[in-house]
Order: structure tokens, then sequence, then C-alpha cells
């Protein structure tokens, strides 16, 4: 029975799940899941039937979000759009997360020159803002899907590097290292059983709220022309179509941007709560 | 005593914490004017919770019922926030073990005690820098530390800074939670020194220890607390000399000393450990190692010689080299110069691949088990993980090393966080004797340990030598301990080695200054010949 002093600096534990329920988010995170796995459990109709006769509707019964441009219905159009931006954001998130962290585990266990020189790299594309990096790669490529998920994933990836290698840095003095290497264990074997899982132990987390960020930047690139081109339904590229509506039918720009808005809020309040319990928890 | 009234009177306390935990289950002493109790009790025993309560800081979550609290002659029932504050540093003051905690990092010491001189209105402004002088320099801190920073400051110059700000407005009662565990010897000496001055001085004293060595030389009396229950209370003379209770004679087995050598620490008889076989052949040996960081020589010029079956005791306080020396023995810190050798074959200078299929005869038990465990594994994947054995074959052996140790199987599945920290050292130890090393270095093996705890963490360490013949490189800064458990001592100081030979010369003849210094400083049961009582 170990008696100690309740501090009230337990703020993970103690107020943690009792504060903000995560109910909404949770719930709305489900919705979402539900509308990229299966788009035609939402709506009957087809995002991109085009049907000009009745373009630029108010919301109503028959359209919940209202007409474009096109006539096309919003609310379909958010739905499927969902597909685009998450499988963009969170396709990014994995690669730059995989990439950053090999490049991060490799600095940390390398001797001094590689880990200066690696380092050093990452220190470089960290210098430039993330949405300009990912200009700058697709200045390079075409447009288009693919290119959209390389350049997030490369202009995320310094910064995943850097978090597992100062990780790995300190993993590495841990005491159960040195201790493991009293047992004989060979340096790729202390690395493979100790290190490396208590590095990436923490990852998931932290790839939990950039998949946020990376959905933002990624419809921002939509926006601006670099990713899925018209008439896919992505978030970023409807804002972009609907921006000269915007005084006579808002519905068509600030609809989808809300789906959007909502979507990362969800995701960054869900993953920090992740954060915080990971963190009570150690 | 009996004629002026109690400064402190505690009736009947019970103190509950959500749970429920019944941390304090009436609870009843006094402590009259001038005088220095003692709570003792290990981890749990509810006495630090105790201690708080006297001023108003349980916690936030504890519930406290009581027949009667009086404080500095004030009745405390219904007292709220305001007046346990107001009672705060006026009457009384709390002194935790921790300074660096309990200090603002961001004031200057001479600043922190500033501010306790105006809240409680003492003297002017003006009159405030020589006053914090005079605090500093009453607690021997040399005024001119007035502008240092809690980090700037060693751990014991911390803790008496501390307490002269506990005691900037002189309250008639200071509370000393554990003030010197976190502390060496010689600066524990120091600062019981101080507190006895104060006692002297007519300031009561109530100090909180799981050690009673610690106490015995300055507490009037002794309350001995167990699961949150008194268990014995009176004067220091008599309950050292003739306990009533079984714990407290337990209490009194477990600290150990000169008498303890080849006993059991952990039962109040003392039962005889098994007899131990003759030291064997040299298994470890080091000849004028050094080992320097930038221009500083964390060890400078050891040598040692280890035998099978031996134990060798490296005794030093903080900053003497002798971790940096328990790792170049591992083999995890190349010496600068000097050479180490494992069982005759070179083990310092050689190709890590050279080393590795011997490592395992060098296994290591340190002070903190809990970070020495990968935070993923179960007790069944830690004590397993340097064994040869695979699958059916490797449980039964962690079966049987748990076992050893007195852990049983229900623990395979346990995950450290779950364990106490006796438990978690038993676990430790289980990991080190599984590859049967021929020398297990033991670094601070018990110095986070309850007195209790470690008795039994001792005894198991030296069943276990007596039926593996292994050797014991055991370092610790607690004379008492190695006196207990060592054959041959080195004594270790900024680096090398000022003394060395067989623990019964070394301690009964020292011929250095610095370990008769050492000796000196060591808390001791032995009332008879204690200077720091200074009894009128």
């Amino acid at each position: 029975m170990d008696i100690s002093l309740p501090v009230p600096t337990t703020v993970g534990v103690r107020a943690g799940w009792r504060l903000p329920s995560l109910v909404a988010p949770v719930a709305f995170l489900v919705l979402v899941a539900v509308a990229v796995v299966a788009p035609a459990l939402l709506t009957g109709t087809d995002p991109l039937a085009a049907d000009p006769m009745s373009a630029l509707r108010a919301p109503s019964a028959e359209h919940w979000f209202g007409t474009d441009q096109l006539g096309r219905d919003v609310f379909t159009r958010v739905v499927y759009g969902a597909r685009y931006s998450l499988s963009i954001g969170l396709a990014a998130t994995v690669l730059s997360v995989v990439a950053g962290g090999l490049v991060g585990l490799i600095a940390g266990l390398s001797p001094r020159v590689v880990d200066e020189l690696l380092s050093r790299a990452l220190d470089v594309l960290s210098a430039f803002p993330e949405v300009l990096l990912a200009l700058l790669f697709i200045a390079f490529t075409q447009p288009g899907t693919p290119s959209l998920i390389l350049a997030i994933a490369l202009a995320f990836a310094p910064r995943y590097g850097r978090i597992v290698r100062a990780q790995t840095l300190l993993v590495r003095r841990a005491g159960y290292v040195e201790q493991a290497t009293t047992f004989g264990l060979s340096r790729a074997r202390l690395a493979w059983r100790h290190i490396v899982p208590n590095v990436l132990g923490p990852l998931p987390i932290l790839a939990t709220i950039g998949l946020g960020v990376a959905i933002v930047n990624a419809a921002s690139l939509s926006f601006l022309g670099m990713g899925p081109q018209p008439p896919s339904p992505e978030w970023g590229a409807m804002l972009s179509e609907s921006r000269n509506y915007l005084r006579v039918a808002w519905w068509s720009a600030i609809l989808p941007g809300l789906a959007l808005t909502i979507t990362v809020v969800s995701l960054t309040a869900v993953g920090r709560r992740l954060q915080a319990r990971f963190e009570g928890r150690r | 005593m009996s004629a002026t009234e109690p400064l402190v009177s505690v009736t009947d306390l019970h103190v509950t914490f959500p749970g429920p935990v019944h941390a304090v289950r009436g609870v009843s002493f006094t402590i009259a004017p001038g005088e220095c109790v003692a709570i003792v009790g290990e981890s749990g025993s509810g006495k630090s919770v105790t201690a708080r309560s006297l001023v108003g800081l349980a916690g936030d979550t504890a519930t406290v019922r009581h027949a009667g609290l009086t404080v500095a002659g004030r009745d405390t029932t219904g007292y709220t926030d305001r007046d346990w504050r107001r009672l705060r540093g006026r009457l009384a003051a709390l002194v935790l073990q921790d300074a660096l905690v309990s200090l603002d990092p961001l004031n200057t010491v001479g600043r922190e005690i500033g501010e306790a001189l105006r809240t409680h209105r003492v003297g002017t402004a003006a009159e405030r820098p020589a006053r914090i002088g005079a605090l500093l320099e009453s607690v021997t801190v040399p005024a001119d530390r007035a502008g240092a920073y809690p980090h700037e400051l060693s751990g014991g110059l911390r803790q008496r800074a501390l307490i002269a700000s506990a005691i900037a407005a002189d309250p008639p009662l200071l509370i000393a939670d554990e003030p010197t565990t976190a502390l060496d010897v010689t600066v524990q000496a120091q600062l019981l020194r101080l507190l006895a001055r104060r006692r002297a001085e007519g300031r009561a004293l109530l100090l909180v220890s799981h050690d009673l060595a610690v106490v015995a030389g300055i507490a009037d009396r002794v309350v001995v607390m167990r699961e949150g229950i008194v268990v014995e209370q009176g004067p220091t003379e008599r309950v050292l000399s003739a306990p009533e209770h079984e714990y407290t004679q337990l209490l009194l087995a477990a600290v150990p000393d000169a008498a303890s050598r080849g006993r059991r620490l952990s039962s109040p008889g003392r039962e005889p450990l098994p007899p131990r076989p003759e030291p064997g052949e040299e298994v470890l040996s080091a000849s004028g190692v050094h080992r320097r960081f930038g221009a500083r020589h964390a060890v400078d010029d050891v040598s040692f010689a280890l035998r099978r079956g031996e134990t060798l005791g490296i005794v030093g306080e903080s900053g003497s080299g002798k971790t940096t020396l328990a790792r170049i023995a591992l083999g995890l810190l190349e010496p600068s110069a000097g050479r180490v050798r494992l069982g005759g074959e070179d083990w310092s200078g050689i190709p890590e691949r050279r080393r590795r299929p011997r490592r395992r005869r060098l296994q290591v038990v340190s002070q903190d088990p809990l970070s020495s465990f990968d935070p993923r594994y179960t007790v069944e994947e830690i004590v397993g993980e340097p064994l040869l054995e695979r699958g059916r074959a490797r449980r039964d052996r962690v079966v049987e090393l748990l076992e050893r140790v007195g852990l049983g199987a229900e623990y395979l599945r346990r995950r450290p966080r779950a364990l106490s920290g006796g438990q978690r050292q038993r676990v430790a130890i289980a990991r080190a004797v599984g590859p049967r090393p021929d020398v297990l270095v033991c670094d601070e093996p018990v110095s986070a340990l309850d007195v209790s705890i470690q008795a039994q963490v001792l005894d198991l360490l030296a069943e276990l030598q007596a039926a593996d013949g292994t050797a014991l490189l055991f370092i610790s800064h607690d004379l008492g301990v190695v006196h207990h458990l060592a054959d041959r001592v080195l004594v270790m100081k900024d680096g090398r080695v000022v003394e060395e030979g067989p623990v019964e010369t070394v301690f009964s003849d020292p011929s250095h200054e610095y370990t008769r210094q050492l000796l000196a400083a060591l808390p001791s049961l032995d009332l008879s010949g204690a200077g720091a009582r200074g009894r009128a």
C-alpha cells in the first residue's frame, strides 16, 4: 500500500477524461470514416451528375447543402470528397512518418559523422515552410494526386525525422539499454529489441495530430490546383471552384470548408488526448 | 514536561484518501515546547501524512478527522485554508526531503528567505538583507551565497537554505520530513547538528524518517508508525534499548552495523546467515585505472582485486568516482589508462566484439531498478532476457529465479510499475543472477529503499552469494551497509582510493582522516557516545 500525496498536477490522468468529452469528435470521425469507406450509404446521388437547370440552389430538403454552379449536389460532393482529402492526407502522413522515422533512426543510431550529415539535411529541409516546400516539389512534377501526396510527405518528413532522432538519442542512453549491453547483445540486437520499439511507440499518436495538418495542406494545395483536377470532388478543389460564387451561393464554399475544419479539429482533439494519456501513463 | 502545556497535541487523528485509503487511523501524540519528537516508519506507514496534517497540508483530496488537534497552542478545529496559511511559517514550518523541488528555481535563496520574512512581517525592509545573512549563517551557509540560485548549490547547502527560509519567522515548531535522506553522511551529520542546535535553543522539532538510526541521536521521544497506526511510542532510550513491539524490534534489527555481520537483518532475532565458502581465485582486477572527463579526473589511479565468493565494498560520497569505477569494471566505459582483467584475461582495451561473449559473467544491480527495465516488458521478459534457455525451459528457469528471490510464478505477467520498490529490486537481482555471473556489481542497490526492505534485500544478496559463490563488488555511500556486508573495503574520495583493507581494520582503526570523518558522521543506534544530542 503505497500512499503518495495527491498533487494537483496530474492533468493527464485525473482531469483528462472528465474534461471536454470526446464523444462529438469521435462521432464525427466515425461519420467521416463511413463517407470514406462507403459514401453511397450516406447519399444516393452521383457527385459528378450535373443539372444546369438547378444550379446554385440554396440548401433545402432535396439538396441538404444546396447545389453548386453546375447544379451538382454539394452534400454528395462533400461526402465523396472525404475520400480524396482523407486518403491524400493519410497516405502523405504514413509516407512522411516512415521516411522521416527511418532517417531519424539512422541518424540517431549512427556514428557522429553520419548523424551530423543527416541532421543538417533535415535542418535545411525544415527551414522551408511546409507549403512552400510542397509547392516547389510539385513545380518540378505534374500536378495531380500522386505528386501531391509525395509533396506533402516530403514537406512533413523532416519534422518526424527530427523527433525520432531526438527520441533515439534519449532511448540510447536509457538505463535498460545499458543493462541489456551487459547481457552481451550485439549492437543490432540492442537496437532492434530495445531502442526501435521504444522510439516508435509514441509515433502513431504524433501522426494522428500530424494527419490533421496534412489534410489542411492537401486541401490548400488542391485549392491552388496542384491536386486532384476538376471535376473531382476534393474539398480544397471545391472551395476553389466555388469561390467566385461566394456572394450568391455561400453554401457551396462554406459547407465543404466546414467539413474540412471540423474533421481537422476532431482529429487534433483525439490526437492530443491520446498523447496526454500516453504521456500520463509513462 | 508535565507542568507545561504541550505545544502540539494530536488526539485520534484519522486521514482518509479517496479509494478509500485509510492512511492514518487514530494517531495520538504530543510535543512539548522545545522537545524533539521523531515519527519513524516505512513508506506507506502514514508518517508523512500525519506530519503534514499538523500544518493543514494533508492534501486536497484528504479527509482529516480528529478528536483534537492543537498546534502551537491553537486549537485548529474548523480551520479554513486561510487560517492554515496564517499558521504556516509563523507558528509551524514544514521542510521537505527534496530542496530542489521545494525551492523556487527562479528565485535566489536570499530572495526566497526575504519573501518569507516579508510574508510574516519580520523586521523592516531596510534590515532585511542583514537578517537574510544572519539566517543563512545560522544554518552554516556562507552569507555571500544569498545570491545563488537553488541549482547552483550542493544538495546539503540547498537543504540548509530551505531550512533557513522555513525558520525565517522563528516558528516554535519545525517539521522536517526526511530532511537528510538524499544527502551524503557527512552532510547529513552537519544537518542533524543544525537541527539539534535549534532544539537546544528551545524550539520544538518534529522529524519524520524511515531510519531509526538517523533520529536516534537527536530525538527525545520516538513514535513508531505502521500502516497508519502508532505501534509504539516513548522516550528514545527506552524504545531503542527495550522495544516492546515486535515491529520496532524488526526495525532495530534491520539497521546494519558491525554487530550484524554474518547475520540476518530481516528478523528480530538476527539469526546467522548460511556460511560462505572461502574466497577462491581472482575473478576481477583493476590496476592503475584512470578515467578523465575533460580536465576532471573522475577515477584516479585505482587498483583492486576481487576473488570468487568475496565481497569488496567501495565507499564514497557523491562525486567520489565510485559509479564511474563501476562502469569501467562492467566494461561500459574504457579507462583512460590502466587495465581491467576478468578471469585472468584482458577486459579493458579490447574490441567490443571480444568482450560481448564474456559479458554475462559480469552482471549489475543498480540503484534504480525501474529505469533498468524496458518499459514494455513484463517481469517474465525482464528476468528471461539474459537467459540462454528458450521457450518452456526459459519460463521454468524464470520461475525458479523468481522463487529464489522470494517472488513466485504469480509475478510473471506483472509489469514493474505495479511492483513496490523492494519487489522491483528483487526482480533486478533475479535477472542479474540468472546468467550465473562470476561477479555481481551492485551500485547503491539499497539506497532508495526503506530500512526494513533494505534488510530483506541485503539478506537476499548474502544468501545468493553463499549459495553461488559469486563475487560482489558492492558500491555504497552507506558505511553501515558496507560494514555489514563487505569483506574488504575501498574508501574513495575525489576519484582516489584514500584507504583500503579488511573491513574490521578500516572500521575499527581507520588510518586516513577522511575515513575517520565518515565514521564519525555515521548515525548510530548506540546512544552511549552520542555527541550530537547536546543534552544540557
